[in-house]
């Protein structure tokens, strides 16, 4: 009996192993996709519908890569967008041959199994204390924009989050 | 208890291990694909990753989440301590029609004409790793820009040692083992010039997860 209690506990954890790499695994991969396809987005200076300027532009396409991970309330929190010369100091806009990075920081990660995620120190979020933080990050050559048709970068995140 | 013991030690215990240790392997291998891809495509569209502001932006940014240590005064011969080490390499194959060679050297030759390696040098063929292909030796090294070119900091196309220095020369077989059929731009006047980004990586089991990206 003692032993099948002790088989089924390290089953479990198995299980659990498992089932928690796979969705940090997931989780990982969707931001990163994410963050890949606004990195591309920033360097075509062009303005998605809907967005105001550069950086929110950036922002929405991120948020569409990977709804069910970046919601406006976490993209707003975790979301940053920087661009540098080509010396690699921060500018406030685009240049030409300088580097714009889109970066996911401290992305509050909650483990699905309910040993680990209780009690855990890491960031909070709506949904209660995270496990674990996630980093992902993508950078491009930017290009300055065109004079004639040359939108306003913009500020983010934004004064306040939704 | 005797058999609770054993199956613990010889297969439980073991496969949690293998499955944790394959998992943070696999997430650190996807995050390295990532990075070593953006450096490639931004070392192949002109960023110059031997000023220290780049090598900033590359160990505390970009590559922020790997432990990644600058290279101190090495500006391009890197540093010796860090879990990692970025290497960049740019190829070139010496076309004899190319205006620039005219006879030269290393005509019909593919060459080394810079390199750079940003953080812990050691781990360049670490644990069976790939070491990098060919070398620019250290008479020939410009210790500022990472070119064949000690006389000036020009970049390349502008220097002229990838045209006469033999040392920097890569053979075909040690070159075929990045890629095979270089494009030679047999109907222009100039060669095919090959951006290389290799990542070398010890994750937090001590193991080395390499990947590379061409441009």
């Amino acid at each position: 009996m003692l032993e099948t209690v002790f088989i089924i506990a390290l089953l479990f954890g198995l299980i659990w192993l498992a089932w928690d790499l796979c969705w940090a695994l997931f989780a990982k991969s969707r931001l990163q996709m994410a963050v890949n396809v606004a990195a591309r987005a920033a360097v075509t200076g062009q303005l998605e519908d809907g967005a105001a300027d550069l950086k929110s532009t950036i922002a929405l396409v991120a948020e569409n890569a990977a709804p069910e991970f970046l919601s406006a309330h976490l993209a707003c929190r975790t979301l940053n967008i920087n661009f540098y010369d080509q010396s690699g100091n921060p500018v406030s806009a685009p240049v030409d041959l300088g580097v714009v990075t889109v970066s996911v920081q401290n992305y509050p990660f909650t483990l699905l199994t309910p040993i680990f995620s209780m009690g855990a120190s890491g960031p909070s979020t709506a949904a209660g204390t995270a496990a674990s933080a996630i980093w992902v990050s993508s950078s491009r050559v930017s290009q300055a924009c065109d004079p004639l048709n040359c939108p306003a970068v913009g500020t983010w995140p934004p004064s306040s989050c939704p | 208890m005797i058999e609770f013991v054993l199956v613990s030690g010889f297969f439980w215990v073991p496969l949690i291990y293998l499955v944790a240790t394959t998992g943070f392997r696999l997430s650190r291998s996807e995050e390295l694909v990532g990075l070593v891809n953006d450096v490639s495509q931004m070392f192949a569209r002109g960023v110059d990753f031997s000023t220290s502001g780049n090598q900033t932006l590359l160990t505390g940014t970009l590559a922020a989440t790997f432990h990644m240590q600058g290279n101190g005064p090495n500006t391009v011969t890197g540093g010796s301590s860090g879990d990692m080490v970025i290497v960049l390499s740019q190829y070139f194959y010496v076309n004899t029609a190319d205006p620039g060679c005219n006879g030269c050297t290393n005509a019909n030759n593919v060459v080394l004409e810079r390199r750079i390696v940003v953080g812990n040098a050691s781990l360049i063929g670490y644990q069976g790793s790939p070491s990098s292909v060919g070398t620019i030796p250290s008479g020939n090294l410009n210790t500022t820009t990472g070119t064949c070119e000690p006389a000036d900091d020009n970049l390349p196309p502008s220097t002229t040692c990838q045209y006469t220095v033999a040392a920097v020369q890569v053979s075909s077989s040690a070159f075929n083992t990045i890629m095979t059929n270089l494009p030679t731009n047999g109907g222009g006047n100039i060669g095919g010039t090959v951006f290389l980004v290799e990542g070398y990586y010890t994750d937090i089991t001590g193991r080395m997860i390499y990947q590379r990206s061409i441009d």
